[in-house]
């Protein structure tokens, strides 16, 4: 086949036709210092902060400090090869991240770049990193809960969709697993999930997509994924840009629900900038606005209100502690911004009791009026219940003569922490978690040994399953309690066939 | 913590340029200072010199009068008193603030005009008048470097300006523009 010049030239001349032959007018810089990911440059004196800037080696960059005679840069990008003397030209943009339905099922760095390897992503809409928290009028309270499938979570310190609860605890008490279990209950429930993951290992993170993948959430789920091997802009940036990307879908109505794994390392990583930015070190070296940090990206989790589609967005931001301090800097800001915390203690976890949720130090602020009326009602002395055990448990020790009413006071704070307890990757469907949790308060199972508890829940759910799923079904479809005589007699059926393992 | 040679310059720049405006003597002293820094180029152990700590105070100043002997008085008695306060290592900063103060004031630009060939002075001249009157200045100085990897064309560095009007830049755009249409 032979190719006319004439065809090509006439493409080239439709492919050239909106070719704007104007002079480019840039501003540019000078570079005068360059360090670790951070850049000064002497110039652009109309610079505007938070501005991009290109380099010439093509990374871009932020204008973060605008000074008399020059200007702090953070670089987003390779920086090895921006030398001393380079230019540094001045965008007029700020920075932006793509964002839509494109990114769902995507690992991403924060720039909004693939590392998947799955090729590019095809989406034409951008938002800017940094953007102003929705106002008072466009707000409206938490109403709707956001079930985690985790039975201490949504028994006590239950979270609302549009609520800001802080996941706390020392290094290795299970915190991402909790996020993980709550991602993977989010199925069918029509929640994207963003799981912001920054500075964690990256062997990690491929651990947590691999199990993202097998429960089959990565079909909900966007991975923003900032390594400790990234230069520290890197990391200051992921939480913003995560947070851009899930404003998308909450502003057209979507429920959203974020995970921030974890903000203490963003708080390193901005203060590793700040101090090579010669900004005024404060308590533990962090910078005066450490603080505003974290509290603008979490004012921008919001529940919107029906005017502007209702659509929510959840964080879940995560707080690493030294041996359970949650008194340090860093862990009482985020615990003053956040509508409640869940602590985790790393005694607990190694005593077995998973998830290892401190019950006495955890709260949800508006966690109360986001849960269904069935859930409240068997699960509204739990607490008291519990704080009661861990009291007498201590006093237990000393004696054994104790009355009648200690005695099962202890009896079911044992059997309440078992209940609690909860194998990885096992969501429960909320309905089942009335159930076992009636099943507790109503004292079904102070007869049974606690050693059998686990083998009782998971017999319990298959038999509701089979037989009892009309009153399943009522709690599931009306979030009350079906009619207790009902559910008594069940599980009192249930109770006489259930067999006690003799050892 | 010690003052940054920007600062030091901006003080004794800003300083140098109030006293100068005062006495009325401005542009002598632009003129004297920029012969000085092109001496300075030519022969940069001046500096090495006059901000050695060895060589003692009496014999720099012999070293100074004689280079400056005519200078204004002005020119005199900043550049003596330079080397009381030991400034002389940054000697070119300070004059490069002075003059920018000077330009700023008088609206007068400096920059360079990157060609492929070499311009002429005319054709220079005409370039930092078209400059100078979309910018409004009085006058723009160019100085001409040859670069011929722009194949055509001109780029025009002034201050913290660049106007890209490059055979080499247009030919980047249209590849950027025939490539992301695909």
């Amino acid at each position: 086949m032979s190719i006319k010049a004439e065809e090509i030239s006439s493409l080239i001349k439709h492919q050239l036709e909106h070719y704007d032959d104007q002079l480019d007018v840039n501003e540019v810089g000078i570079i005068t210092y360059v360090g670790d990911g951070i850049a000064r440059a002497h110039g652009l004196d109309n610079v505007l902060s938070n501005e991009l800037l290109k380099f010439d080696n093509g990374s871009y960059g932020i204008a973060q400090n605008l000074e008399s005679n020059d200007v702090g840069i953070i670089i987003l990008g390779p920086f090895d090869n921006i030398r001393e003397g380079d230019r540094v030209q001045r965008t007029g943009r700020i920075m932006e991240v793509p964002v839509g339905e494109q990114m769902i099922g995507r690992v991403v760095n924060p720039l909004g770049q693939p590392v998947d390897g799955l090729g590019e992503i095809k989406t034409d809409k951008t938002r800017p990193i940094e953007s102003q928290a929705p106002g008072v009028m466009d707000r409206q309270s938490v109403n709707e809960p956001l079930q985690t499938g985790i039975k201490a979570i949504d028994a006590l310190v239950p979270i609302g969709r549009g609520q800001r609860e802080l996941v706390i605890g020392d290094r290795k008490t299970g915190k991402t697993s909790l996020a993980i279990d709550t991602i993977l209950n989010q199925k069918g429930k029509d929640v994207i999930c963003i799981y912001v993951s920054i500075g964690q290992k990256e062997s990690t993170v491929r651990t947590q997509v691999e199990t993202l993948k097998r429960f089959g959430a990565m079909d909900y789920t966007i991975v923003v994924e900032a390594g400790p091997s990234s230069p520290a802009p890197m990391l200051y940036i992921a939480p913003y840009a995560g947070t851009a990307m899930g404003e998308e879908f909450m502003y057209n109505g979507k429920d959203v629900l974020i995970v921030f794994d974890d903000l203490s390392k963003q708080a390193v990583a901005y203060r590793e900038l700040s101090l090579l930015l010669r900004r005024p070190p404060g308590r533990e070296a962090y910078p005066g606005d450490v603080f505003y940090l974290h509290s603008r990206l979490l004012e921008r989790s919001a529940k919107l209100s029906d005017k502007l589609g209702g659509g929510s967005m959840t964080a879940l931001p995560f707080i690493q502690t030294e041996a359970g301090d949650i008194s340090a800097y860093i862990p009482t800001n985020v615990i003053s911004i956040t509508d409640g915390q869940i602590f985790l203690r790393s005694d607990l976890f190694f005593a077995g009791t998973r998830p290892a949720i401190d019950a006495g130090n955890s709260v949800s602020r508006v966690g109360g009026s986001a849960q269904i009326k069935a859930m409240k009602k068997v699960a509204g002395t739990l607490r008291t219940d519990l704080a009661a055990y861990r009291e007498l448990e201590s006093f237990a020790q000393f004696g054994s003569d104790l009355d009648q009413a200690t005695q099962a006071k202890l009896n079911r704070g044992r059997r309440t922490v078992e209940v609690l307890k909860q194998p990885l990757h096992d969501p429960i469907p909320v309905e089942k978690q009335v159930l076992i949790l009636y099943a507790l308060t109503h004292g079904y199972l102070d007869a049974i040994p606690v050693e059998d508890i686990a083998r009782y829940e998971s017999e319990l759910y298959d038999n509701f399953d089979n037989s009892h799923d009309d009153l399943l079904q009522h709690i599931r479809e009306t979030g009350q309690l079906p009619d207790e005589a009902d559910l008594q007699a069940a599980l009192k059926e249930f109770n006489d066939s259930f067999s006690p393992s003799n050892n | 913590m010690a003052l940054s040679r920007e600062d030091i310059a901006m003080r004794y720049g800003q300083a140098l340029f109030d006293f100068a405006k005062e006495k009325g003597s401005l542009d002598t002293v632009y003129e004297e200072l920029g012969e000085l820094r092109l001496a300075i180029k030519e022969n940069p152990n001046f500096i090495t010199i006059l901000s050695d700590p060895i060589v003692n105070s009496a014999e720099k100043r012999n070293i100074l009068d004689a280079i400056i002997e005519n200078f204004s008085a002005e020119s005199k008695e900043f550049l003596h008193l330079l080397l009381t306060y030991n400034r002389y290592s940054e000697l070119l900063e300070i004059i490069e603030h002075f003059c920018n103060l000077y330009d700023e004031k008088n609206l007068i630009a400096r920059g360079t005009a990157i060609t492929a060939v070499k311009l002429d002075e005319d054709q220079l001249a005409r370039l930092g008048q078209g400059f100078a009157k979309r910018y409004n200045l009085s006058s723009v100085r160019l100085e001409n470097q040859v670069d011929p990897s722009i194949l055509g064309g001109v780029i025009l560095q002034v201050k913290d300006l660049v106007i890209d009007g490059s055979v080499q830049n247009r030919l980047q755009k249209i590849r950027t523009q025939l490539m992301n249409k695909e």
